[in-house]
């Protein structure tokens, strides 16, 4: 029970300290998942898409985040 | 009787081969967490996984196989995804040094929260740790599960002699393991954890995507390009980041 009381709580620190990070990490399958079903995406673009998608995600949150200084 | 021992023996040598690729997958992410994270976390999250398999196994057996797959490959990938692109994040801004290498915030933050509480627990596990290792050891272990039960579904005997070839695989990474543990504890900390965070972004990705039903070119090859690329994208990020004047730390 501790081991999942402790998963649940690392999980929603994930969403408290970056909540649109996170939820880009969470939307952009879901979306991948619906464009696959949807347009029938031929061999590996689907696959393709998800790693492009994944990487644009990390550089972008890389490159905009704000580390919040120490009150003094 | 020739001919059975030596289908048996081949149901043996496949298991073995298709474990230890599994086995290796989830020894590297397990060393690497240890590495970074500390070993006690790693070990008892890698534990922990090894128990509740276990444990699935003996309750479940064969009914195993009606568990849908994509739906844990798309769980926990997702769940290694979260963990590994803030874990990377982190790494990028360290390596460019817009956050400390040892981030006093946090450690300041957490240290004052203990010292409040009045109660310092010598045995607290790194749940980060605790939990990164079990889960690839969930996801990986679930697999050589299923390659026991598909390679050894010819009578008892096959199955037998599948349980053994897998068994054998986890005990040979495990000696991998307790040998190259001393090593990766001598590289460098950001670089590591650099390291962790491509793996488990890397991995992470490849599950989402299997759990989608999506398809990788090379299959379990795709790994290693999608750490290849991740590693390139986060170097690449570095210096867009790093502050006019400051040089980069390596260490």
């Amino acid at each position: 029970m501790r081991v999942i009381a402790s998963a649940i709580s690392e999980i929603w620190h994930l969403f408290v300290e970056d909540g649109p990070f996170a939820a880009a990490i969470v939307l952009w399958p879901c979306l991948i998942w619906v464009f696959d079903r949807r347009a029938q995406l031929a061999g590996t673009a689907g696959s393709a898409m998800l790693a492009v998608g994944m990487i644009v995600i990390l550089v972008a949150g890389a490159l905009r985040h704000r580390h919040p200084r120490r009150p003094t | 009787m020739i001919i059975a021992t030596g289908h048996a023996g081949a149901v043996l040598l496949a298991a073995f081969l298709a474990s230890l690729v599994e086995c290796i997958e989830a020894l590297t992410v397990v060393l690497a967490v240890g590495a970074v994270r500390g070993w006690t976390g790693a070990l008892a999250g890698t534990g922990i996984g090894l128990a509740t398999l276990a444990l699935l196994v003996l309750v479940l057996g064969s009914a195993l196989t009606a568990i849908p797959l994509e739906v844990i490959q798309f769980t926990v990938g997702l769940l290694l995804l979260l963990f590994g692109m803030r874990w990377l994040r982190k790494a990028i801004l360290r390596a460019a040094g817009v956050i400390p290498l040892h981030d006093e915030d946090v450690v300041y933050a957490r240290e004052t929260q203990v010292l409040r509480s009045g109660a310092v627990r010598a045995d607290a596990w790194d749940r980060v740790a605790l939990m990164t290792a079990f889960k690839i050891t969930m996801i990986e272990g679930i697999e050589v599960v299923f390659i026991v039960i598909a390679t050894g579904a010819g009578g008892p005997r096959m199955l037998t002699a599948a349980a053994v070839g897998a068994t054998a695989a986890v005990l040979v990474v495990a000696l991998v393991g307790v040998l190259l543990r001393r090593p990766v504890a001598m590289i460098p900390e950001n670089t590591l954890k650099f390291a962790v965070g491509v793996l488990l972004c890397a991995f992470g990705t490849f599950w989402v995507g299997e759990g989608l039903g999506l398809s990788w070119p090379g299959n379990d090859w795709a790994l290693a390009g999608l750490a290849v690329a991740f590693l390139v994208a986060a170097l690449g990020t570095v210096p867009f980041r790093t502050p006019r004047g400051v040089r980069i730390i390596s260490r």
